[in-house]
């Protein structure tokens, strides 16, 4: 089996592989989250991809706030839409 | 997304999906037709209580019957959301999506579309975009985890994408809908200035009196209004699965002769 060395440090085996960048790290290097190895650059990517999830759960949340937001007023103008058609109607009736 | 409506843009014959609709109403329409039916019945009270309140006179009860014919139309929205889920899981092949969890957002996307439709018909370009958001909300809705505005934008790309389509199958509707008006309106007038009068011997001086007054064609307008939105709750679903089809490289035809088998 080939021993892998680490990125960083090539006079030292690697005790596992960042699960972002998929570089060989040792010891040192290596950071262990949630019971993941990341080294410090895939801690900074995951980092910035939690963010940009955050970001867009955001915006996802306020589009779908702003989507039920508009109905009472769709609500209400369709209910005009309905009431100026019956009223044009009035007088085409008489 | 803009590769993913690319992609959607399909080759097939732009009133494929029309003519499949009436394939589908030809087999399947009696199974659909009862829910339909309880969809659009508060809807058909509320409007004719209001020509009633017209036609005598009673001009007060407009603002609260305009308010029932409102919430009816809302009602009509979510059976025929349940309609349109049912022929799209039978389309799909897959167990109908759960409607009640997604009917908040269909309706919203509904009343969005129905404000383009309603009042952008005066500039006609946004009544379109309603007409097709309308129709799809539902199919595209429970079809797609999509956010209500998410799908939205997906449709209004679609129809931008696709406008020579959309255009076509609009004027198509449109043209059948003033065809079939004028059908009636010719046949009413056969019967009761040529078929009763001289056939029959009967006095229509009255009758013709009742059927020439706008009482009554907005009435019967009415009537050939729900015949068009049943066919257009099909259509609108086989339309979806058009689009659907192109992309994923399903030929929708096969799958409708598969129902029919």
């Amino acid at each position: 089996m080939e021993i892998k060395h680490c990125v960083n440090h090539p006079d030292r085996h690697a005790i596992g592989v960042c699960v972002i960048t998929k570089k060989p790290i040792c010891p040192e290097c290596s950071t262990k989250y949630e019971g993941v190895n990341y080294s410090r650059e895939g801690l900074e990517e995951l980092k910035r991809r939690r963010a940009q999830k955050t970001r867009s759960g955001i915006w996802s949340r306020a589009a779908n706030l702003a989507m039920v937001a508009q109905a009472p007023l769709s609500f209400y103008l369709l209910y005009l839409c309905y009431l100026y058609t019956f009223n044009a109607f009035t007088g085409l009736a008489k | 997304m803009a590769g993913e409506i690319a992609e959607v843009t399909t080759k097939r014959p732009a009133l494929r999906p029309l003519d499949e609709a009436v394939e589908y109403i030809r087999n399947h329409g009696a199974a659909v037709f009862t829910l339909y039916v309880a969809a659009v019945a508060p809807m058909t009270a509320a409007f004719y209580l209001l020509l009633d309140a017209v036609s005598t006179g009673m001009y007060s009860a407009l603002p609260e019957g305009c308010l029932l014919l409102t919430v009816a139309t809302v009602w009509k929205w979510a059976w025929a959301s349940a309609i349109q889920g049912r022929i799209q899981a039978a389309l799909s092949g897959k167990p109908m999506a759960p409607l009640l969890g997604r009917l908040s957002y269909i309706i919203c996307l509904k009343l969005a579309a129905s404000v383009a439709l309603l009042w952008g018909s005066l500039i006609i370009i946004p009544a379109i975009y309603g007409f097709f958001l309308s129709g799809m909300a539902a199919p595209l809705l429970l079809d797609r985890s999509l956010s209500p505005l998410a799908a939205a934008i997906w449709m209004v790309k679609w129809v931008g994408d696709s406008m020579t389509r959309a255009v076509k199958i609009t004027t198509a509707i449109a043209l059948l809908f003033l065809v079939a008006y004028v059908g009636v309106s010719l046949l009413q007038l056969l019967a009761t200035q040529m078929i009763m009068p001289s056939l029959l011997g009967i006095d229509t001086s009255e009758l013709s009196l009742i059927l020439s007054g706008a009482t009554w064609q907005m009435a019967v307008a009415f009537m050939l209004f729900l015949a068009f939105d049943f066919f257009w709750t099909v259509a609108a679903v086989l339309l979806y699965h058009d689009i659907q089809s192109g992309r994923a490289g399903v030929d929708l035809g096969l799958r409708l002769t598969a129902l029919e088998g």
